[in-house]
């Protein structure tokens, strides 16, 4: 339990009347694909923030590699190894994609905020062409992100939070509004960083989360309702019911 | 005397604060729900009190005037909505502060050409002249009294008004979800076309209000508008009810911040400190309260949208 | 020709026109109101810094030039009358001002922003006011300039003509720096996507906070600028009326852009001079003029701008 890389113990956070996340706990173990699954308003979102550090949670904590970051603003946390990305896409969507990736790269550094120009640049553009390359956008740096494709966008934001080196990877439905084929090769770039780098990853696209998580947490208003492998929890009636059940009478 | 003086100030905060209330409700809902930037605002305050100015001596009086200055501020703010604000709408804040500050400069040096820049003065009417015995020895102003009343009254119409019937329902529905309330088949715009409007002869009300106690000059609204910024600010954007407080709070600071603050000051330091620092702390009040409470909670007293 | 070199190209030939014009033989109330606009020009480009490269619309920035002509003002009536200890002061006040203020400011965005640079501005213009030792709504009138090494050097119109233009050639230099640094990314970066920024670990407010200040320390140097040339500090420096008019000179100029907040000083203050010309009420025309811009150019001067930039 001590070694996992993100730890979220009893997180709770109300609004108003309304438990929106009510003592959660989940932990995600070096190495793994962690998902977080649940119906619509279970309370993913909230969670996120929580974890992120949008959203000041009520009580409970969050631990990232063995620390307590709950009174941790965002972008602390994300300096201590918290990367994430967003369920629609955000970038810097005036600048080149090679310049996203750049930001991420020079926070890490010393001189993020030197006021005066740096002449570390070059080395940081070609360490973020690389970075593009590794997610496919090698021919694509120099492109203003407002000009790429949904998929590239999810790329590029994958790219950005590798650029920052971090421990743990939150992937805030990576999937969403995109197109079957460019989201198969973002179901490729994931599973291509399994062992490399945790993640925590919220998605809706059952198909894709029964093929890249290693354990599966399902969220069902607020609370945890099972944890398990993907057959542990494809099995689980509590899960099949509240959920995946839900799913099939939709269908 | 000294109780006295500080009842008659308190009043006196009151009126005050009930004024820039008058002049904040409906702006707070606009640039809540909207999220626009009304700089023009305090134009209409002035163009309030002018109308009633000019058309006292031929509308038989006071009261003649404010019933025509009334709906006249209240066609100048739909026009002024309809020509310039509409077409801002969901452009940036930075066209709307440009266009609206150019509102400002028109109406301002428009007042000056058609009216001179001389202050103009309004006799207090008959009917409300003179003043009360309150208590023993507090002596008020009828017509002060009457502002308050005005003010506490239109304020509880406002919220009559928005709290219990089908239009307020439908402000307040749509500060918090403007895209839910027009699927419901209402139409949002002609919703806040209404409450600009409306709020513009909010504050030609309470322009006209203030013109037998204050004088009547180009760029009077000037002022009045950055302290309902204040209130705003304070209350809570988009917020009547901190509107509310908040106008009541600032009122009453800075009108007995004004009146005591040298005296207080006179405890603890010299006189001649006093009298020198005095002043300058009083004009300070109000907007180290402002900061106070925006460091405490920066979406103001009643944050009508949370930051999370 | 690249637009960036073009740029610069445009901006120094502008400085080249500055720098001779002392020495064609115009006359004296020339130099002095151009001198007079160089200032303002100041904080038209410091203004920018926050404006158009922070995406912060402060509508408070004639206070920090109000403050560091108070301070320069208060000074010299208090006989230090040197003008680096005057630049100095003034520099700071200015700083410390928006340090408090902006700290408060920052945590807010969009509507609240604006009201609330606002309201601070008018706190400035409001103490002023009551600063009766130092002359309160009539403004103070100093009996001197400051001295400059212990000489009266700046008692020459022209020698504090070139010292302005040497100020604004600095705060030109210095915008142009911070904004091709590290922080000028990051600065930028937020304005389009404050959230995107956070997450990459940046702490935007902090960020806001200081381009802020530094834009506030440059306003405060051209109010002690001010304050030498005019011989008179006032409240009316500090009007809210002028913050405004500081936005305007940024946006009809360009905002972001190399020589816009320049240009934009120039042609606002000289359209200004124009007018009032040709008659007394010229603000009708002016504000009509804003109005129009905005409401009829496609997108606004926003727009105006982008499609040139693009």
């Amino acid at each position: 339990m001590t070694d996992a890389v993100l730890r979220l113990e009893r997180l709770t956070k109300r609004y108003g009347a309304l438990v929106v996340s009510d003592e959660v706990s989940v932990d995600v173990r070096p190495g793994e694909i962690h998902a977080l699954i649940g119906p619509n308003g279970a309370g993913k979102t909230t969670l996120i923030g929580q974890i992120a550090g949008r959203v000041a949670p009520d009580a409970g904590r969050v631990f990232l590699a063995g620390e307590d970051v709950t009174a941790l603003p965002a972008a602390t946390r994300a300096r201590r190894g918290l990367a994430r990305t967003f369920q629609i896409s955000a970038l810097v969507s005036d600048v080149t994609a090679r310049e996203n990736v750049v930001l991420a790269i020079r926070s890490r550094s010393p001189g993020r905020l030197m006021p005066v120009p740096w002449f570390g640049a070059r080395r940081f553009d070609e360490e973020a062409g690389a970075r593009l390359t590794e997610v496919g956008l090698g021919d694509r740096a120099d492109v203003i992100v407002s000009s790429l494709s949904h998929g590239e966008r999810r790329a590029l934001e994958l790219a950005a939070a590798l650029a920052l080196q971090p421990k743990v990877l939150l992937l805030d439905e990576p999937l969403a509004g995109v197109g079957k084929d460019e989201s198969r090769a973002i179901v490729k770039l994931i599973g291509g960083l399994r062992g490399r780098i945790p993640m925590l990853l919220v998605e809706h696209d059952m198909d894709a989360v029964f093929r890249l998580a290693d354990r599966i947490s399902v969220l069902v208003y607020g609370r945890i309702v099972a944890t398990g492998t993907p057959s542990e929890v494809r099995a689980d009636p509590l899960v099949r019911s509240a959920y995946l059940g839900e799913e099939d009478a939709a269908c | 005397m000294s109780f006295t003086l500080l009842a008659v100030q308190t009043l006196n905060g009151l009126q005050f604060g009930l004024m820039l209330f008058l002049v904040a409700a409906g702006l707070t809902l606009v640039f809540g729900v909207m999220d626009f930037i009304n700089l023009a605002h305090g134009v209409q305050y002035m163009l309030g009190a002018y109308l009633t100015a000019v058309l006292a001596p031929h509308a038989g009086g006071f009261f003649g005037a404010l019933a025509l200055a009334l709906p006249l501020t209240l066609a100048l703010g739909l026009v002024l909505e309809r020509i310039v604000f509409r077409p801002l709408y969901g452009r940036g804040h930075l066209d709307q502060v440009l266009a609206t500050f150019g509102v400002i400069l028109i109406v301002n040096e428009g007042v000056k050409l058609a009216f001179g820049a001389a202050p103009i003065s309004v006799p207090v009417p008959d009917l409300l002249s003179g003043s009360v015995m309150l208590t023993d020895g507090l002596l008020f102003p009828v017509y002060r009294l009457a502002i308050i009343g005005a003010g506490l009254g239109t304020g509880l119409l406002l919220w009559l008004v928005i709290d219990g019937t089908k239009f307020g329902m439908l402000v307040r529905a749509g500060a918090t979800n403007a895209p839910m309330v027009s699927a419901l088949g209402v139409d949002v715009r002609r919703l806040f076309t209404a409450v600009t409007a409306f709020g513009a002869m909010l504050a030609g009300f309470a322009g006209a209000m203030v013109t037998p106690i204050l004088s009547v000059e180009p760029g009077m609204g000037d002022g009045v508008l950055i302290l309902a910024f204040v209130v705003i600010v304070v209350g809570g954007v988009g917020s009547i009810r901190g509107a509310f407080l908040a106008a009541l709070l600032i009122g009453l600071v800075d009108t007995l911040g004004r009146s005591f603050a040298t005296d207080i000051l006179k405890l603890m330091v010299s006189a001649p400190t006093a009298n020198r620092v005095g002043p300058a702390l009083a004009s300070m009040a109000i907007y180290v309260l402002m900061a106070g409470v925006l460091a405490v909670r920066p979406g103001g007293l009643f944050p009508s949208r949370s930051a999370g | 020709m690249s637009k960036t070199r073009r740029d610069f190209l445009v901006l120094g030939l502008m400085l080249a026109i500055l720098a001779v014009l002392p020495l064609v033989g115009l006359p004296g109330w020339v130099i002095t109101y151009t001198a007079r606009i160089m200032a303002f020009a100041i904080c038209a480009v410091a203004l920018d810094l926050v404006l158009g490269y922070g995406g912060m619309v402060s509508l408070g920035h004639a206070a920090f030039l109000g403050i560091g002509s108070y301070a320069a003002g208060i000074l010299i009536a208090e006989g230090i009358e040197d003008f680096f200890i005057g630049l100095a002061a003034g520099a700071a006040a200015a700083g410390l001002y928006a340090l408090a203020t902006g700290a408060i400011a920052v945590r807010t965005k969009g509507v609240a922003f604006i009201m609330i640079t606002l309201a601070f501005g008018q706190m400035a213009f409001f103490v002023a006011n009551a600063l009766s030792e130092y002359g309160g709504s009539d403004g103070l009138t100093l009996w001197s300039r400051a001295t400059l090494n212990g000489t009266r050097a700046l008692k020459s119109d022209t020698t504090l003509y070139f010292v302005i233009l040497a100020a604004l050639v600095a705060s030109l230099g210095v915008v142009r720096l911070v904004t091709a640094s590290p922080f000028g990314a990051v600065l930028r970066a937020a304005r389009n996507n404050p959230e995107r920024v956070t997450a990459l670990g940046y702490d935007v407010e902090r960020v806001r906070l200081w381009a802020y200040v530094l834009s506030a320390v440059l306003c405060g140097v051209a109010g002690v600028l001010i304050a030498n040339l005019t011989s008179f500090v006032s409240p009316a420096l500090m009007a809210w009326q002028r913050s405004g008019e500081f936005i305007v000179m940024v946006i009809l100029g360009g905002a972001g852009t190399v020589w816009g907040a320049l240009a934009g000083a120039f042609v606002v203050l000289a359209l200004e001079e124009g007018l009032s010309l040709a008659t007394q009420h010229w603000k009708i025309a002016f504000g009509a003029l804003l109005v129009a811009v905005v409401l009829f150019t496609r997108g606004g001067i926003a727009g105006l701008f982008d499609r040139s930039a693009r």
